[in-house]
């Protein structure tokens, strides 16, 4: 089900973590990045036009040297799997005064988003090259 | 040292200290095919057991292995929360089972380096990745690991559990094939 408050062409982030010492290349994003934790119900992701890159850096659970990867939701609600059949991921705005902007991409059973589905994430965000760490 | 990095060092202590691959010598151990032994249990599912008869340390395994090792080693001093979102810490069960299930892979083969990762669930993951094919394999628990392979151009997806090698390595080597 579609939130109609979020726009296709609004913009996501997700900080991605320094792997500097066991990924290689260390900025290389991997579909890990977007598989759920069993507690969880989707990926969390930020709006761009509530926090931007560096907001999203300064979150105080943000690791130093964190990235930020970017992608739109309606590429997210575009997704298709690797044979082509659509995904059916969505982007819902979570409910937290003390986190504006947290939003989640779910799958259409909440709490499961496939390997197929995390792969495909994998391929749509894309580094924001101009984030500055704010952590640094 | 946490607790996970010790009893990975444990591990590959009680095996051998860690040598350079290019320093194994083709007398020490003997590779065997005989890597997975089936099992169906039904209170946890299908899960398959490394045996013994693995090890790092014959001629036979790509001078990259020494590289995992290390990046291994990095991922099992990850403390919870590594990734800024309430990852959980690696598992060293679940590390030593990828270890052994790389270490297996790789034997007497040409198979090209993976990409190694934590996953958010104490696990890890090796992928594979060129041009439009990639092939990842997650061991997500003490014996148990799925796999994904995917071929971009073909509209090609498959996923499932690993219970034996060969085919594993034939996506692998599908993957490697891309020029």
């Amino acid at each position: 089900m579609s939130d109609a408050q979020i726009a296709d062409d609004e913009v996501l982030y997700r900080r991605i973590p320094p792997g500097e010492s066991w990924l290689q290349p260390p900025d290389r994003i991997s579909s890990f990045n977007f598989k759920l934790h069993p507690d969880e119900l989707g990926i969390s992701v930020y709006r761009a036009s509530v926090v931007d890159a560096a907001g999203v850096l300064s979150k105080p659970e943000a690791i130093a040297g964190s990235m930020v990867a970017q992608a739109t939701v309606g590429q997210i609600r575009d997704a298709q799997n690797g044979k082509g059949e659509p995904l059916h991921l969505d982007v819902v705005a979570v409910n937290d005064e003390n986190d504006p902007g947290h939003t989640e991409i779910r799958g259409p059973v909440p709490g499961v988003i496939s390997d197929s589905a995390a792969k495909a994430l994998k391929k749509l965000f894309k580094l924001a090259e101009s984030a500055p760490d704010a952590s640094a | 040292m946490n607790t996970a990095l010790m009893n990975l060092a444990r591990v590959a202590a009680r095996r051998r200290p860690w040598m350079p691959a290019s320093c194994f010598a083709s007398t020490q151990l003997t590779a065997t095919e005989r890597v997975i032994d089936r099992r169906e249990q039904p209170e946890h599912g299908l899960e398959y057991t490394i045996t013994e008869g693995c090890s790092a340390y014959t001629d036979m395994v790509p001078a990259w292995l020494s590289e995992v090792w290390e990046q291994m080693q990095a991922i099992a001093a990850l403390s919870d929360g590594w990734d800024s979102y309430g990852a959980e810490a690696p598992d060293s069960n679940k590390l030593e089972a990828a270890w052994g299930l790389l270490v297996c892979l790789c034997q007497n083969t040409d198979l090209p380096k993976p990409y190694v990762n934590p996953t958010r669930s104490g696990g890890v993951q090796f992928e594979w990745e060129v041009g439009h094919r990639y092939f990842e394999l997650e061991v997500v628990s003490e014996r148990a690991a799925t796999y994904l392979y995917c071929d971009d151009a073909a509209h090609v997806e498959e996923t499932g559990d690993v219970f034996a090698l060969e085919p594993i390595r034939v996506y692998i080597r599908k993957v490697a094939s891309v020029q």
